[in-house]
């Protein structure tokens, strides 16, 4: 993942650091009281990896499969010879989700969505809060995802923006099989390895929800009400 | 609205009792107990090993936290680096002034807030508010509370001592005149969406939290699942995240298993459905996200908890399992617990943030040590000896009476033959909680229950008269 | 072995005491109840006066090391727990470091009654009484016994009834009960009426600690919905061929 360049010059720093962290060095100069009772487990070769019982190792692409749709995101599972969404499954979208006006992101993907789209006489503005806001549906392709957990990971530098994916009341992701990888881990154990982080990386796991009355879910406040995955497998 | 300490004037015991006696609040929570633990319980289930992970996690926690000032250093270079502006807030005062201050300086007149626990703790609404700004929090949990004029009563679901009967009355309030509201929670969720949409889009402000800072990168990432996180950290030109210090790994590593183990034991979920990750403004050629970030790494009081017995309490993620396996937060909801945060943390936490120690310390009582906590808590965290310590310092401050009647206790009961005669006493039939010898302040037992009563030969005299 | 008899059961409930001396041979043990013990010292240590703890725990300590036993068995979860668990940090908190080190060592041969019978051969005839299992906080969480019980019962042919609230706690914590009553109360009343529930009925209710098990004889008595509640010694005994 590349990050892009960096916006300008290093930010400003107030309030007085130096006060800030000599007061933290002294309160931890004396080291920490034990605990007796429950004493602290033994220091830790390294950071121990989570595993989960929701990924079938031997099934990558069925287990994102799996668990993106329990997530409540659709899934269309399909196997292309071109590397494209199929023009009917898209037709049936628009269809479906009544699309008038739509935004797409700059990935390759994603472009070419925008072009079919614009053929099936939907609307396709240049990416800005205001159109997304306007859209029917948000075009993205995503850098990954994740089998464990049924998420897809959308870097900004590379959407070129993050509005697509998040004003819309749909959000199409166009996603290669290849790219699923089996944990969240091979996706955040490495990003701080001298890459440059884009300004935004986001892990999307499903539409938007909140069980905030009675614990019942509602989707859709405030993201996309529906994730559609275009799960394109190479045929 | 919330740095008001609405502890002084009631008692621990007056606030419990009506909770208690409250059938609407009992049923709220109740069912929000119910599906929180099958959440949590499921998620961990799927996992290799919950457990060797939580304590994985706090032992992590802990070298975090011993290295701490490192730490910190690290990410406030790399937040500048990525173009950031670091703000060191030594307390609320400090951190409102400096928000209240960019408010100003940009001319924001709107302010949109995603849900920060550390920003019900300083007070930010009411300060932005007195500077003339418009808050409008965006969780709806949140903006459900803000709307009714409440305090959240949970720290990851703010309206969870709410019914929709009394959330559709709350947002009626904001539907044009003559305009009925659903009850369906699906209806109410919608008409909040379409409220908010328009004052995220005119925010000229967007405050948010800190889930955990990662020093590696200068990152700051944001778990939620509504989305109006990212619309605040997006939408708005400005973009301000308050920190508690404490709230920070060192690398990527530890941040994917704090955050793996933080959607399980919160929400049940194996991830929140967004997990978002900011580094830096953005870049010149995206279509949106803000122009500037800044960062408030707020102190207020936590400084003084390191090296303390209480020292543990500091590796919390404010993932809230504690508080929906905790047997008296469901019987008493988090109101009862009378400041921002409630529950066994919330326990521990107010009477050293909120600064009221003395009035505060009754609050270690709200607890049976019975450590379902520590086994909830992702980080394994034993919040019951947090709590325990918190009693010794308040029977450090105990009157004499209370002092006086536990020496006597232990006076009686550190000698066999006095042990004995107290309980040949009691055994005389006379009721518990008149005896002196027998552990000080028993009255409280008989309201509603019926009285034990001793037996007539205690077993240590059938054993000594060789009975046995 | 030594019997730590806990202050509880001697003075409200000595018949578990009976119970467990009889298991305790039954199993084959030789068992000897030193007369200089009083009380683990939980009560004052719960309420945060550890000075007057150490004083009350120190009697206990002192007696059951002069016994010598090769074990320490307990017939409570919570006094055994504050006896393995707790007593090291007592005394180091006291400054008493010989005390603690002396702790730590009865501590490491000393058990909770159910978790040492489970090791021992008895021979139980099925009682075929139906029964809801009280999983007591310090049993579970700090000494991890669990199944224990659960197999002792078995092995006296006793039906466990599923309890949704079994692992949770009944409300008593010691001085929590005296503090919060109505708490407590309403902590036993949802233990209780997760109990009701239960087709067919438990016709009673057993658990480890005579704590747990006196606070919720003493809510449901008070409710007009009187439970039968016996200590888990008590149903083994009876057990006992």
């Amino acid at each position: 993942m590349e990050g892009g360049r960096a916006v300008t010059a290093p930010g400003t720093e107030t309030g007085d650091r130096t006060a800030f962290l000599a007061r933290l060095r002294e309160r931890l100069a004396g080291g920490v009281p034990e605990n007796l009772a429950h004493p602290l487990p033994p220091p830790l070769d390294g950071v121990p990896l989570v595993r989960s019982n929701r990924l079938d190792p031997s099934d990558i692409v069925g287990s994102f499969i799996r668990n993106a749709e329990a997530t409540r995101a659709v899934v269309h599972d399909r196997t292309v010879a071109d590397g494209h969404m199929p023009d009917d499954l898209l037709a049936e979208l628009v269809e479906r989700h009544v699309v008038r006006r739509a935004v797409v992101s700059r990935e390759p993907e994603a472009r070419h969505i925008g072009d079919r789209l614009q053929d099936l006489g939907v609307a396709v503005d240049p990416v800005s809060i205001a159109t997304s806001s306007r859209a029917d549906l948000g075009v993205t392709s995503a850098v990954a995802a994740i089998a464990t957990t049924g998420t897809l990971v959308q870097d900004s530098h590379v959407v070129g923006g993050r509005s697509v994916s998040l004003l819309p009341p749909v959000h199409l992701c166009v996603l290669p099989a290849d790219r699923i990888v089996p944990t969240s881990a091979e996706v955040l154990r490495g990003l701080g390895d001298g890459r440059v982080l884009p300004s935004n990386l986001v892990l999307i796991t499903g539409p938007s929800r909140s069980g905030d009355i009675e614990q019942i879910m509602a989707l859709g406040v405030h993201g996309p009400l529906v994730v559609e995955i275009a799960l394109l497998r190479a045929g | 609205m919330s740095a008001e300490f609405t502890l002084v004037g009631t008692s621990l015991r007056e606030r419990t009792t009506e909770a208690t006696r409250d059938e609407r609040l009992q049923a709220s929570l109740a069912r929000a107990i119910r599906h929180f633990a099958r959440g949590r319980e499921a998620a961990f289930a799927t996992l290799d090993d919950g457990d060797a992970l939580r304590r994985a996690a706090r032992r992590m926690r802990h070298e975090i936290l011993a290295d701490l000032p490192n730490v910190l250093e690290r990410f406030a270079d790399r937040f500048r680096a990525n173009g950031g502006h670091v703000h060191w807030a030594v307390d609320a005062t400090d951190a409102n002034a400096y928000i209240a201050e960019v408010a100003r300086r940009i001319g924001a007149r709107t302010v949109v807030k995603g849900k920060s626990m550390a920003t019900e703790e300083t007070g930010l609404n009411r300060a932005l508010e007195e500077a003339g700004c418009t808050v409008v929090e965006t969780d709806l949990g949140e903006w459900i509370i803000q709307l009714a004029q409440q305090t959240p009563s949970h720290i990851i679901a703010p309206a969870v001592h709410l019914d929709r009967y009394q959330v559709r009355d709350i947002l009626e309030t904001q539907a044009e005149p003559g305009r009925k509201l659903d009850t369906e929670p699906e209806r109410l969720a919608a008409f909040a969406r379409e409220q908010l949409r328009s004052r995220f889009l005119a925010a000229d402000l967007g405050v948010s939290g800190c889930n955990v800072a990662v020093a590696e990168t200068g990152s700051i990432v944001l778990v939620e699942n509504e989305g109006n996180g990212r619309l605040c950290t997006t939408v708005p030109r400005v973009h301000i995240a308050v920190m508690g210090m404490e709230r920070i790994v060192a690398t990527w590593d530890q941040l994917d298993l704090l955050i793996n183990l933080l959607a399980r034991a919160g929400t049940g979920q194996h991830l929140s459905t967004y997990t978002n990750i900011i580094t830096g403004a953005r870049r010149v050629d995206e279509a949106d996200g803000p122009d500037e970030v800044h960062v408030v790494i707020l102190d207020n009081g936590r400084s003084d908890v390191l090296g303390t017995e209480l020292h543990e309490i500091l590796n919390c993620i404010r993932c809230g399992a504690c508080l929906n396996v905790c047997p008296v937060y469901r019987q008493v909801g988090g109101h009862a617990y009378g400041w921002v945060y409630s529950g066994p943390v919330g326990a521990v936490l107010t009477p050293l943030l909120a600064r009221r120690e003395a009035e505060a310390a009754e609050l270690a009582n709200a607890s049976t040590l019975c450590g379902a906590c520590m086994d909830a808590c992702p980080v394994s965290i034993p919040i019951q000896d947090l709590l325990l310590s918190l009693r010794r310092r308040k029977a450090a401050d105990a009157g004499a009476a209370e002092r006086a009647g536990w020496r006597a206790w232990a006076a009686a009961w550190s000698r066999p033959l006095t042990y004995r005669a107290s309980i040949k006493a009691a055994a005389l039939g006379r009721p518990l909680s008149r005896h002196a010898a027998m552990a000080p302040g028993l009255r409280g037992w008989a309201q509603g229950r019926t009285p034990p009563t001793p037996a007539e030969r205690s077993f240590m005299q059938r054993w000594k008269a060789g009975e046995l | 072995m030594s019997l730590f008899v806990t202050c509880v059961v001697d003075l409200f409930e000595p018949d578990v005491g009976v119970a467990s001396v009889r298991l305790l041979r039954a199993g084959g043990c030789q068992v000897s109840c030193p007369t200089g013990q009083t009380c683990c010292g939980q009560p004052a240590w719960n309420s945060g006066f550890h000075e007057d703890a150490a004083t009350v725990a120190r009697t206990s300590l002192d007696a059951l090391d002069a016994d010598g036993g090769d074990a320490v068995v307990v017939p409570a979860g919570s006094c055994s727990t504050m006896i393995k668990v707790f007593w090291p940090e007592l005394f180091e908190l006291v400054g008493d470091h010989d005390a603690a080190d002396r702790a730590r060592r009865l501590g490491e041969r000393t058990y909770e009654l159910s978790s040492f019978l489970a090791t021992r051969p008895l021979s139980l005839r099925p009682l075929g009484r139906r029964v809801a299992y009280h999983h007591s906080c310090h049993m579970l969480r700090e000494l991890h016994v669990r199944d224990e019980p659960e197999r002792l019962l078995a092995a006296a042919g006793c039906d466990q009834v599923p309890w949704g609230a079994g692992d949770r706690c009944c409300g008593f914590g010691g001085m929590f009960s005296f503090k919060l009553p109505e708490v407590a109360e309403a902590m036993a009343d949802d233990k209780l009426s997760s109990l009701a529930e239960a087709e067919p009925p438990a016709d009673l209710v057993v658990g480890s600690d005579g704590s747990c098990l006196l606070h919720l004889r003493a809510r449901a008595e008070h409710e007009g919905h009187p439970v039968e509640t016996r200590h888990l010694a008590e149903v083994l005994a009876e057990a006992l061929a």
